[in-house]
């Protein structure tokens, strides 16, 4: 297999999943199963690395600048990494063509939601309604959870939503982004780029997880996984440093376009054409 | 230890152990890339690419290893605990798939 070619799609694939809040996962998948021939189960393993990658390497910045709220990232990373071990090992009974399903329909479902909820009438730093974050009796996990102008809001639902994303996360080798931007933006009140740094920081840990059991099982290729992983790596770091400057519509945008486009793709893979 | 900036700690730790797998990876692509048109004698680069795997899989381990001292160090034992917590569900499931694996 071509490694140059390998560095730069894992390039490629490392920008945008720094840009998105997603660990990449989401292009890698497609790009090893139809640009390279790699059966989606193998796809997963290695894309898992990759993912880990570029969450190590974005994470650092979102952390170094306080973008990603630490606290809820290790919170809600139990409920993760707890779905990825479970996803992780279904994934290796569900059939090739199962799992492309299963793909295309959870990225159509991100898609919708995202077009549904519209560009954010809200604002980037979002304040509820009510008693300020001041006025509010301390208990935890509030007191340490909420974040600078917001308060994070339904952390029993980001808990389950969470799990839910490490088990999409094993069984796609996605980093399970894709659940956890919105659940945090949408439904628990946090800011998107806040989310969006957060979902970084704790992309690893849930991959990780899930790419203990694949490489356990010998579902991990080295010799595709390196020079992608390093292409990854190589377009994370370039992507995070200018994330700052993208404005938070035009992210969402990009979100959707991606999940559509990759949708179409394994549609097009679980019906066998 | 309440001052102890733990975001900017951990932050350089993901970024070292990052730069140290990437190392490691890149060392056995560039061996791979430079021997690729050998006919004989090419060396096995796997081992060294696995280790370098394993080294991307452990760097967010070792930041939740990190990051459940420095809870501990700052007195705030819920997340001390969430974190060990998670370091159990990562143990737990390196022992589940060596069993199944």
């Amino acid at each position: 297999m071509p490694i140059l070619v390998l560095l730069a799609g894992g390039a490629v694939v490392g920008a945008f999943g720094s840009l998105l809040g997603l660990g990449g996962g989401l292009l890698l998948v497609p790009l090893l199963t139809f640009g390279f021939d790699v059966p989606i189960g193998e796809a997963v393993g290695i894309s898992l690395v990759c993912v880990i990658m570029t969450s190590s390497a974005s994470a650092a910045v979102y952390l170094e600048r306080r973008v990603a709220n630490l606290r809820l990232g290790v919170t809600l990373e139990l409920a993760t990494a707890s779905g990825a071990m479970g996803g992780a090992m279904i994934a290796f009974a569900v059939p090739e063509r199962g799992l492309a399903g299963l793909f295309a329909l959870t990225l159509v479902y991100v898609a919708v939601s995202m077009v549904r909820r519209r560009a954010e009438d809200r604002p980037s730093i979002y304040v509820p309604d009510g008693p300020t974050v001041a006025d509010e009796p301390k208990p935890f996990p509030a007191s340490v959870l909420n974040g600078p102008g917001y308060r994070a809001r339904r952390l029993g639902l980001g808990l389950v939503g969470s799990a839910f994303a490490g088990v999409v996360s094993a069984l796609l080798g996605v980093g399970g982004g894709i659940v956890k931007v919105p659940l945090m933006n949408v439904a628990m009140g946090v800011p998107l780029r806040v989310a969006t740094g957060t979902s970084n920081m704790m992309i690893g840990v849930t991959a990780a997880a899930g790419a203990i059991v694949y490489l356990a099982r010998g579902g991990i290729d080295p010799v595709v996984a390196a020079p992608t992983a390093i292409g990854v790596f190589a377009g994370a770091s370039v992507a995070s440093r200018v994330s700052g400057r993208i404005d938070a519509r035009i992210l969402r945008v990009l979100f959707v376009i991606v999940t559509l486009y990759t949708a179409v793709l394994m549609a097009i893979r679980a019906a066998g054409l | 230890m309440k001052g102890v900036d733990l975001e900017a700690r951990l932050s350089r730790l993901l970024a070292l152990a990052t730069y140290l797998s990437v190392a490691s990876l890149s060392v056995g692509v560039a061996v791979a890339i430079a021997t690729s048109g050998a006919v004989s004698g090419r060396p096995d680069v796997t081992p060294l690419l696995r280790a370098g795997i394993v080294l991307v899989i452990l760097t967010p381990v070792a930041r939740v290893i990190a990051g459940a001292i420095g809870f501990s160090l700052r007195g705030e034992r819920e997340l001390t605990a969430i974190s060990v917590a998670v370091l159990l569900v990562l143990g737990l499931t390196v022992t589940v798939a060596s069993v199944v694996g």
